[in-house]
C-alpha cells in the first residue's frame, strides 16, 4: 500500500512538475526529460509484471497501431493540415509517450492490480493519467484524456500488454 | 469463455467512449506536449471569452557600418509585447534599404481589426500589418504564434492593401514547439495563419459534437479494437488454460478432447 501511494504520488508530481517547467523553460527540454523521469517510475519491477513481455511481439505492434488508429480517429475526421513537428519535439513526443505509459500503465497499474485488483487499476491509473494532466491541458480536455487513459488501460488489462498501449500513444502524440 | 466476452464487451465500450467523448472537446484536441497557449485575440472566436488585447511591436533599428564601412540597417528581431510574443520578425544585415538622412529603420507590428477579405481561409490568429520605413530588400522570418483551442493552421497567409491573400510556404517552428508557425517573408504587408475552409466545409467534420459522422467514427473505432484484440485474447486465454494445467501437454489435451467427440 506505501508502494502504491509512493508511486501514484510519484508520476503524478512528475507530470505536474513537467507542466510547470514547461511553462518556465520551453517544452522540449522538460518533456524529454519528464518522460525520462516517468520511465524511471517504472525501475524494480519485471517486464513481465509491467505487461512488456516479447511473446507476440507481432501482434502487440499491430495492436499498437489498431490503438493508435482509435486515438486519432477524432482528430483525423477533422483534419485540417497542419506544420510537422519539428524532429526535437518529436522525439520529446516519443519519449514522453513510453514514459507515461511506462509509470501509468506499466508500474502504476501494476500496483493497483496487486493491491485492488483489475478494476482499480484500470479506473484507478486512468483518473492518475487524468489528474496528471490537470496543469498542462485546459479543463474542456481532461475528459477526452480520461477517455484515453481508459482506453489504453482497459487494453493494458485484457490482453496484459504494454507494448500496445506504448506504440499507439507514441504515434498518436507523433500525428496530434 | 464468460470472461472472454466480459473482455470483448469492456474493450468494445472503451472504444466507442473514447470518440463519443473527444468529438464534444473543440478541434485541436492535443495530447498535452503542446503547452497550452493564452492567444490574445483581437476578435476573439465565440469559444474563447474576451481578455485582454494582443499587443503590438515598434522597432527603432540602428543603422550600422559593414566590414566595407558601408552603413547597413543593423540586424535583429521585433517582437509583439505580449508575454509570450504573438508576431515576430527577425531581420538579418541589410535586410531593408537604408533609410535617408541616416535615420533608424522603423519596424512596426500590429493586430489589426480592417484588413483584406479573406474568402475560403479560415483564420486562426490575428492579422498583423508589419510595416517598415523603408522598403525590405533581403528575406527575413516571421514567426506567428497560434491558439491551441482552435484548429492548427497549415501556413502562414500574405497580403498587400486592397490585394488577395496568398499561402506562403511555412513549418512549425522549434522555438517554442508546435504552437507557433513561421515563414520566410520578402516584403512587408497584412500576415496571419489559417487554413483554406474548404478542407472542412466538404466534410461537414469540424463540428463539435461530431454530427453524421460521429457514428461511422465510433463504429469504425470498435471494429479496430475488436479486429485487434481478437488474436490477442485467443493466445490470452490459451496461456491461461495451459497455466490452469501445466502438467497436462497441450497437444495430449486436445487428442483427448477429440476422441471424447
Amino acid at each position: 500500500m506505501v508502494r502504491l501511494g509512493f508511486i501514484a504520488f510519484l508520476v503524478i508530481s512528475v507530470e505536474w512538475a513537467r507542466a510547470l517547467a514547461e511553462k518556465a523553460n520551453g517544452p522540449i527540454p522538460a518533456i524529454a526529460l519528464g518522460g525520462l523521469a516517468l520511465g524511471l517510475c517504472a525501475l524494480g519491477w519485471r517486464p513481465e509484471a509491467l505487461g512488456l513481455s516479447r511473446r507476440n511481439l507481432g501482434l502487440k505492434l499491430l495492436a499498437g497501431l489498431a490503438l493508435a488508429a482509435v486515438l486519432l480517429l477524432p482528430a483525423a475526421v477533422r483534419w485540417q493540415g497542419a506544420p510537422m513537428l519539428p524532429a526535437p519535439m518529436a522525439i520529446s513526443a516519443v519519449v514522453i509517450a513510453v514514459g507515461e505509459e511506462l509509470a501509468f500503465r506499466g508500474a502504476l497499474f501494476a500496483a493497483l492490480e496487486a493491491a485492488w485488483g483489475p478494476v482499480a487499476a484500470v479506473l484507478g491509473s486512468a483518473l492518475a493519467f487524468a489528474a496528471g494532466h490537470l496543469l498542462s491541458h485546459p479543463p474542456l480536455f481532461l475528459l477526452a484524456v480520461l477517455a484515453a487513459g481508459l482506453l489504453l488501460g482497459v487494453w493494458r488489462w485484457a490482453a496484459r500488454d504494454l507494448v500496445g498501449p506504448i506504440v499507439g500513444h507514441a504515434l498518436a502524440d507523433l500525428t496530434l | 469463455m464468460r470472461r472472454t466476452r466480459l473482455v470483448f464487451l469492456v474493450l468494445v465500450l472503451v472504444a466507442a467512449a473514447y470518440p463519443v467523448i473527444a468529438f464534444q472537446t473543440p478541434p485541436g484536441f492535443f495530447e498535452g506536449f503542446c503547452p497550452p497557449v493564452d492567444y490574445k485575440f483581437l476578435k476573439p472566436p465565440p469559444q474563447v471569452k474576451a481578455g485582454t488585447p494582443p499587443g503590438a511591436a515598434h522597432g527603432d533599428i540602428k543603422i550600422i557600418h559593414d566590414t566595407t564601412g558601408r552603413p547597413i540597417v543593423s540586424p535583429g528581431f521585433v517582437a509583439t509585447a505580449d508575454d509570450n510574443p504573438q508576431a515576430q520578425l527577425s531581420f538579418i544585415p541589410d535586410a531593408f534599404q537604408l533609410p535617408a538622412g541616416g535615420a533608424d529603420e522603423i519596424i512596426d507590428i500590429k493586430p489589426v481589426a480592417d484588413y483584406p477579405a479573406a474568402p475560403g481561409i479560415s483564420v486562426v490568429t490575428n492579422v498583423y500589418l508589419v510595416t517598415s520605413s523603408t522598403p525590405m530588400t533581403k528575406t527575413s522570418n516571421l514567426r506567428l504564434l497560434y491558439s491551441t483551442v482552435l484548429p492548427a493552421p497549415s501556413n502562414i497567409y500574405v497580403a498587400q492593401q486592397g490585394g488577395s491573400w496568398r499561402a506562403l510556404p511555412s513549418s512549425a517552428s522549434t522555438s517554442t514547439g508546435c504552437s507557433d508557425i513561421s515563414t520566410q517573408v520578402n516584403s512587408t504587408g497584412y500576415f496571419m495563419a489559417g487554413y483554406p475552409t474548404s478542407s472542412t466545409s466538404s466534410n461537414g467534420g469540424t463540428r463539435v459534437g461530431g454530427g453524421q459522422l460521429l457514428p461511422i467514427v465510433v463504429a469504425l473505432a470498435i471494429l479496430i479494437v475488436v479486429l485487434a484484440g481478437v488474436p490477442l485474447a485467443v493466445v490470452r486465454r490459451r496461456q491461461a488454460a495451459a497455466e490452469e494445467d501445466p502438467a497436462e501437454p497441450r497437444r495430449g489435451k486436445r487428442r483427448r478432447n477429440r476422441r471424447r467427440t
